[in-house]
């Protein structure tokens, strides 16, 4: 059990890693990116994050993962904060 | 529109760098152009028409366009780009757009620079407009070459990736409860309802048009896909290799699938199209400029395959 969850946590850590990658370069966030933590509100907090913005996000999101995302997966909640949106990242890739 | 070329041709040798309305009433359609028109025929003759995106990432494009435009017009290269109908600065609404209406669109960007001197056209398609040039290409044998820049799959996903703007204008932050899931633009479209995303009013029309319409099985000219990106995001772990992410390489296995000759290529640099315009022009006007005008010195770009197919 003791290996399942350290492999769950470094998958867990790699999705993070690459979701802070993808918003970095997207919203061109610069250092701001690598202060993300998992309570950092994102959707109506980072001036960066307009309705365009979430739409690039989004096809960033896929390109880095290799997913489809249809517009009835995903919600606004998905996008409160840097933690939801890896969760929703974490479902679709596992 | 045939009626109007002979003045548009007049307004593109007469500036190195104009904007003009091509035709009148409805029909018009506002093109920018730069290089030195008038001495087209005298020259190497090859024109670029630049194939913009759709919505909103158009308008975040049209810096990256003009600033390939003069990069290209101080190689003594000329380039026009045309609004399609309803979109841009032009009469028309989208909601009454076609996609047959962009496609003849296009076209009348084709026949205005051949009437103008050119004899080769290179289509310079970003996103969508990778998109529709390759439906555009197949149907002229004066279009030679098309880059595609970060290419979309296919024309029913370029929709979808639009239609998810709709609900990013939610803010969670805002109410006391919960956040009511909204009904999904693409079933609100299939069922016949128009729906108006980030301010664009989509027609089941239009959504049945990117769905429905297949890009060719075969492209008959060459096609480079460009891919854009800050150079972390396409190398391995320990940033010995660089290349595409599995979702782009994908898409360009399709292109080498269905072109004469297809060939891929990565440019560092941020993907000026989500980010409006920015402050400093970066690498990806010039980048994308040296490639067209064939300057070999690769500075900026990366390239990772080329391949000739054998179903010329």
């Amino acid at each position: 059990m003791q290996n399942i969850s350290a492999k769950h946590s470094s998958a867990d850590e790699s999705v993070s890693e690459r979701v802070r990658m993808v918003l970095g370069e997207t919203l061109q966030l610069g250092a701001r990116a690598e202060s993300l933590t998992s309570a950092s509100p994102l959707l109506g907090h980072l001036p960066e994050l307009d309705s365009m913005a979430v739409a690039s996000v989004l096809a960033g999101l896929e390109e880095a993962f290799d997913i489809f995302i249809e517009d009835d997966d995903i919600s606004a909640q998905d996008f409160e904060t840097f933690g939801s949106l890896c969760r929703f990242i974490n479902e679709k890739v596992s | 529109m045939k009626k109007y070329l002979d003045a548009a041709r007049a307004e593109l040798r007469n500036r190195h760098k104009n904007i003009f309305f091509f035709g009148a009433g409805d029909g018009a359609r506002l093109v920018t152009s730069q290089g030195p028109w008038k001495d087209l025929s005298k020259s190497a003759a090859k024109a670029i028409i630049f194939v913009q995106p759709f919505a909103e990432e158009m308008n975040r494009c049209r810096r990256l366009i003009s600033l390939c435009q003069q990069a290209l017009s101080d190689q003594s290269i000329c380039s026009l780009t045309l609004d399609y109908f309803g979109t841009g600065d032009i009469s028309g609404e989208l909601e009454d757009a076609r996609l047959q209406t962009w496609i003849e669109d296009i076209n009348t960007a084709c026949d205005l620079a051949r009437h103008s001197g050119a004899q080769e056209l290179c289509l310079v398609g970003i996103r969508f407009g990778g998109l529709l040039a390759q439906l555009v290409a197949n149907s002229r044998s004066d279009v030679t070459s098309i880059y595609c820049v970060q290419p979309q799959q296919d024309l029913s996903r370029a929709m979808r990736q639009f239609l998810r703007i709709a609900f990013a204008s939610l803010d969670p932050a805002d109410g006391d409860g919960p956040v009511a899931p909204l009904p999904s633009p693409s079933k609100q479209l299939a069922a016949g309802a128009t729906v108006c995303v980030g301010g664009y009013k989509m027609t089941p029309h239009l959504f049945r048009d990117f769905d429905e319409t297949k890009l060719p099985s075969q492209i008959e000219c060459s096609v480079t896909s460009i891919f854009v990106g800050l150079s972390a995001r396409y190398q391995d772990s320990a940033a010995t290799k660089t290349s595409l992410s599995s979702a782009d390489q994908r898409i360009f296995e399709d292109i080498e699938g269905r072109a004469q000759f297809a060939r891929s290529m990565l440019i560092n640099d941020v993907q000026i199209w989500h980010q409006g315009v920015p402050e400093e022009p970066g690498a990806l006007p010039q980048a994308i400029a040296e490639e067209i005008a064939g300057d070999a010195s690769n500075q900026g770009r990366t390239n990772l395959a080329e391949s000739y197919a054998e179903n010329s």
